[in-house]
């Protein structure tokens, strides 16, 4: 059983893992909110410390480690959206993460459309979950998929290059079908099932922390 | 830099420091309520000595703090006890601070009794030594810094701004008394105009006299509004700023900064602040602070992270501006992590 619990404040919480997140916010919180409260969370405590603004790192998001690392934090949850993954995700993250000094111990374990890497910074040993979302441009893509599979609706995807004005336009299709609010009310009454499939990365890495990963266990 | 660090133990709600707070040029300190914050600032307040007057209120510095807590009139307290400082209200509270590389002074404070020590016995003892096997006029150079040392404590101005309206509506008095100075450095046009660049509306200057009023400035016409009648962020950046540019304390010391103030004003007065060349340090619960600061980059600053223990022991991490500039770029609220 899952008993993943999402906050954004951990005090008196024993932490697991940290999100960063190189996109903002919405709508990326709330669908692992609802998520993990899918789940039944209560136990392992995902925190995702979020401000209010909203930049758009990408893979930079990932600078965040080295700060984080060396300060009691080992786990952490990496989201961005396809559209900052120029080449193969698992070398292009590596390579940031060499960048700033930080070393890949041990080999990217492989999850379905996400992936887990095992890193040091220093003397800091800490596991790196990686999502992509989209999986190639934007959280959208899966947000369309999940109007489809929960309402029967389908979103008209635009054409062309999908780029950033192709990620504007996809959005505003979206709410041209469902309000936030809806779409939150949608989340939250859809099953397990539909959630994976519309959100597979996101879920497949939850799925993984599951089998209690801990920062303990790194030797 | 004035202060290098300072140890605080047993004063108000800290009981003990883990490690010596460590300060740069400029510092703003954050974390939860009830973290020490203030205390830290209150500590530092009592500088050059708990038992010189403070700016606006006239009263000792020790007395000031005191009631910033507990009003006289509306608790059956002692007036000479001092014990409402003190942790659990017991014991002695000991503040130790560290001025340019030398232990010079501290404060310690009993029920009934404040003893500031000016570490002159600290200064004489190095100064014996150095004198030994020198000879004239070298003797004489180490002699005058003698002097210069033990006179420092008492020279020194610091300026402490609580979070306490009252206080703020009490500084005009103190303001007034300084117009002759204020409007020889033209003071009084150039905050008027900082002002202008955080309302709506456009001020040309402060004119002095009971009540201090500032010149409102319309399409054709002007008017003067009473400085206390202008919304309460716009009367606390102008009050600050008079008094600041006037007095130029060596440390300014502001809780709360960004109480009643919009982001545009805030960066104005942060600005202002960091080109003082006072040491400053602030104390915030606002991201906007946080933000404006890592786009203004001063030197020497540092974001200093407090949090207490549940023994009410007090330990903190320190990040720099780049360090906090990079979790506010990652999408993370520094302020909500537990460093």
């Amino acid at each position: 059983m899952i008993t993943l619990k999402l906050v954004d404040d951990e005090k008196g919480l024993e932490l697991r893992h940290v999100i960063l997140n190189g996109d903002g916010i919405y709508p990326e919180k709330m669908i692992l909110e609802i998520i993990c409260e899918k789940y039944n969370g209560k136990e392992k405590i995902i925190f995702y410390p979020r401000t209010g603004m909203k930049n758009q790192a990408g893979v930079s998001a990932l600078d965040a480690i080295k700060i984080l690392v060396g300060r009691r934090y080992s786990n952490f949850i990496f989201i961005v959206d396809g559209e900052y993954i120029n080449e193969d995700p698992r070398n292009q993250i590596k390579r940031k993460l060499g960048s700033i000094g930080i070393g890949c111990r041990e080999e990217i374990i492989p999850l379905e459309d996400g992936f887990l890497i095992r890193c040091s910074s220093g003397s800091n040993k800490f596991y790196l979950y990686c999502i992509i979302s989209g999986p190639e441009v934007c959280i959208e893509e899966e947000v369309a998929r999940f109007i489809e599979l929960k309402l029967n609706v389908r979103v008209n995807i635009p054409e062309g290059p999908k780029n950033a004005s192709w990620r504007r336009s996809l959005r505003q299709e979206i709410r041209s079908n469902i309000s936030r609010r809806e779409l939150k009310r949608q989340l939250k009454e859809a099953t397990i099932r539909i959630l994976e499939n519309s959100f597979p990365s996101i879920c497949a890495v939850l799925n993984y922390i599951e089998e209690d990963f801990q920062s303990s266990n790194i030797n | 830099m004035i202060v290098k660090d300072l140890r605080i133990t047993e004063f108000r709600g800290i009981k003990s420091c883990k490690s010596p707070i460590e300060l740069s040029n400029f510092n703003v300190l954050i974390g939860r309520n009830n973290c020490g914050k203030s205390t830290i600032l209150e500590a530092l307040s009592l500088l050059p000595s708990p038992l010189i007057s403070e700016y606006i209120t006239g009263r000792d510095k020790i007395e000031f703090i005191k009631n910033l807590h507990y009003r006289e009139e509306s608790l059956n307290i002692n007036r000479r006890s001092y014990k409402t400082l003190i942790y659990q209200y017991a014991g002695t509270a000991l503040i130790e601070y560290n001025r340019i590389g030398e232990k010079v002074f501290n404060i310690s404070m009993k029920e009934n009794q404040i003893i500031p020590n000016f570490g002159v016995n600290e200064i004489i003892n190095s100064i014996i030594s150095k004198l030994k096997g020198t000879k004239p006029p070298k003797q004489l150079e180490y002699i005058d810094k003698f002097l210069e040392m033990i006179k420092k404590p008492s020279s020194l101005s610091v300026l402490f701004i609580p979070y306490d309206t009252q206080y703020i509506k009490e500084m005009e008095k103190k303001i007034d008394s300084l117009k002759e100075i204020i409007i020889k450095k033209g003071i009084h046009v150039q905050v008027a105009k900082s002002l202008n660049k955080c309302v709506d509306d456009e001020y040309s200057e402060i004119l002095f006299g009971d009540p201090i009023r500032i010149r409102k400035i319309f399409s054709d016409n002007f008017t003067y509004v009473r400085i206390s009648d202008l919304g309460s962020g716009a009367e606390k950046l102008i009050k600050i700023m008079l008094l600041i540019e006037s007095i130029t304390p060596e440390l300014i010391l502001i809780d709360d900064i960004e109480a009643g103030l919009h982001p545009t004003m805030i960066n104005i007065f942060l600005k202002w602040l960091i080109n003082r060349g006072s040491q400053v340090v602030i104390s915030t619960h606002s991201i906007d602070v946080l933000y404006k600061l890592t786009e203004i980059n001063p030197s020497d600053c540092n974001v200093l992270f407090l949090k207490k223990s549940r023994e009410d022991n007090l330990k903190y991490d320190k990040l720099s501006l780049d360090e906090i500039e990079v979790l506010l770029n990652a999408n993370t609220d520094p302020r909500k992590f537990n460093f």
